[in-house]
């Protein structure tokens, strides 16, 4: 899955948003998707910390 | 200009809360090497996460990240780029790397390596890299610190001067309280320089065009349009290329987790529990590139041709009409991008030197804690006046060196992945490997002509890299059992 992201803002998979409309929020698409793709990331991460297993051992131990 | 006096006196005051925050922390922890380099393995989230935001974001943020966005467009996206993902790999190594940590006494990422490999050999190797790249590093942040000071005082303060003082309150701190002085300033600092970004990203557009998305209009309707479309443009005005600005990404997010100074602060942490969240919530403090863009293309259509393209900010804040206090904000801002990092890399630059470099080669009644701690503190004087003599004195084009540094950087990750995952990597394959790696890093950089295809010479440093770790790796005898499986099972 972060892989999946990682491709998401290089070549290929950037290239499809890299052009400048639509707008998104005042922001060029390519910016916008940037972002984005930053913020996913971090939720992504987020979902897997709150399921990790060896967390919940910890915090039962 | 006019007011510049007050000016200075904001940024003495912010000097002064910066000496006092990051003094009075380093009374608290103990007196040993543990305490000065890893902080007593103590940080909570809040320090850890303003570490690691802050020691990033350095006067490259007020003054190159703008003047990426200002001269070259979309390719600034690229700082975002490998940010989104450059920092996972630690949310895996992090926390073996602090249990391993809290065993055997290890604060660097080189003692880690060297011990798993057995090799002396490396540690100094890592060392030298390590110092190598980040006395340049310094003197980037040096330069920036002295430049925004005389820009705003027209030359009042001079640069040496500038650079000086603000580096002097730097170089008290971390010789008194070691990475505990890093750590409050720097949430100190990181609080302060997110507040000015966001309020100069909102405000220069508004003030400029009426606003963010009606700025970005503007753009899009001339011909500095192409700018707005990735991969933006290269120094030159050219556009880039997909292959150097994918590569360059890749490489960035490859040896973003593995700068030493951040590393390292896997051994700060508290709790295996305090480094993964630090590593879940870094992409917020990424946000913080979103205004520090908006500025630079701020610039764009209101101050065309402004030479050279990193000075835009501190030319709009001199010729757009300011409040002075506002003005004072920003600089004071800019000095705690600049410090944030320098502190951190001095600091690191020091203990590396020391701990993995000529720790090694001192006759048995010197490697007491003591007079390691003292070694420290003298190296971290010292690093400061090289590094101030080439930020003031000397002319060498340091900033080649630092576009190379990630590069070199980068080959880290290999060792640092072997390290925790295969059981079957051996010390020299190691070692051959992370020379190969240096060595086409610094050929293709230095011959840049030689490359098959325009990809970042990293890519080139890291593929004889993984070739070389793998290939002399089987072809010699396997480590120990014990010694490899302490650190899979970790």
């Amino acid at each position: 899955m972060l892989g999946i992201i990682q491709l998401c803002v290089i070549w290929p998979v950037y290239t499809w948003f890299s052009g400048i409309h639509p707008m998104i929020l005042g922001l060029p698409l390519s910016f916008a998707w940037i972002i984005a793709m930053l913020l996913s990331a971090f939720f992504l991460l987020l979902w897997y910390y709150l399921s990790d297993p060896q967390r919940r051992q910890s915090e039962e131990t | 200009m006019p007011g510049w006096e007050i000016i200075l006196l904001i940024c003495g005051l912010y000097l002064l809360v910066s000496l006092a925050m990051g003094i009075i922390p380093g009374m608290r922890i103990s007196d040993t090497i543990a305490g000065y380099v890893a902080g007593d393995r103590a940080m909570n989230l809040l320090i850890l996460y303003f570490v690691m935001g802050a020691s990033i974001f350095s006067s490259f943020a007020f003054l190159g990240g703008p003047g990426w966005a200002y001269s070259r467009g979309a390719a600034a996206f690229y700082i975002i780029a490998y940010g989104t993902t450059g920092m996972i790999p630690l949310y895996f190594f992090g926390p073996k790397a602090h249990r391993l940590g809290e065993k055997f006494g290890f604060v660097t990422q080189a003692e880690l390596l060297a011990d798993r490999f057995d090799s002396r050999a490396l540690s100094v190797l890592l060392a030298l890299v390590s110092v190598s790249v980040f006395i340049p590093y310094l003197t980037l942040q040096m330069k920036g610190a002295g430049y925004i000071l005389s820009t705003i005082s027209d030359g009042a303060v001079p640069e040496w001067l500038g650079a000086g003082v603000a580096y002097l309150v730097v170089l008290t701190y971390v010789y008194f309280s070691g990475v505990m002085g890093v750590g409050w300033t720097n949430t100190f600092q990181g609080i302060f320089m997110m507040g000015v970004a966001w309020f100069l990203g909102l405000y220069l557009p508004y003030k400029l065009y009426g606003g963010v998305g009606e700025m970005f209009m503007q753009i899009a309707q001339t011909d500095f349009r192409t700018m707005l479309e990735a991969p933006g443009l290269q120094s030159s005005g050219e556009p880039w290329n997909w292959w150097g600005y994918s590569s360059a990404v890749i490489i960035s997010a490859v040896g973003f987790s593995m700068w030493p100074h951040l590393f390292m602060r896997a051994f700060a942490a508290k709790s295996d529990r305090t480094i993964k969240l630090t590593i879940v919530l870094y992409p917020t403090f990424q946000l913080f590139l979103i205004p520090i863009l908006i500025i630079g293309f701020s610039g764009v259509l209101a101050y065309p041709g402004v030479e050279p393209a990193d000075t835009i900010l501190p030319f709009m804040l001199t010729t757009t009409d300011l409040p002075v206090i506002i003005i004072g904000l920003v600089c004071a801002g800019t000095l705690a991008a600049s410090m944030s990092s320098g502190d951190a890399i001095l600091h690191s630059a020091a203990s590396i030197g020391i701990r993995d470099g000529i720790a090694l080669f001192l006759p048995e009644h010197l490697k007491t804690d003591r007079h390691e701690q003292t070694m420290i503190r003298f190296l971290v004087i010292l690093i400061s006046l090289i590094a101030y003599y080439f930020a003031v004195i000397s002319d060498i084009s340091i900033v080649a060196l630092l576009l190379g540094s990630y590069g070199g950087v980068a080959q880290i990750f290999p060792l640092v992945f072997a390290m925790f995952y295969w059981r079957r990597a051996t010390g020299m394959g190691a070692l051959i490997g992370f020379i190969a790696g240096i060595a086409g890093t610094v050929l293709f950089l230095l011959f840049p002509d030689l490359r098959p295809v325009p990809l970042h010479e990293g890519v080139y440093g890291l593929a004889l890299n993984i070739f070389f770790l793998v290939t002399v790796s089987l072809s010699t005898p396997p480590q120990p059992r014990y010694r490899a499986d302490r650190y899979i099972n970790a």
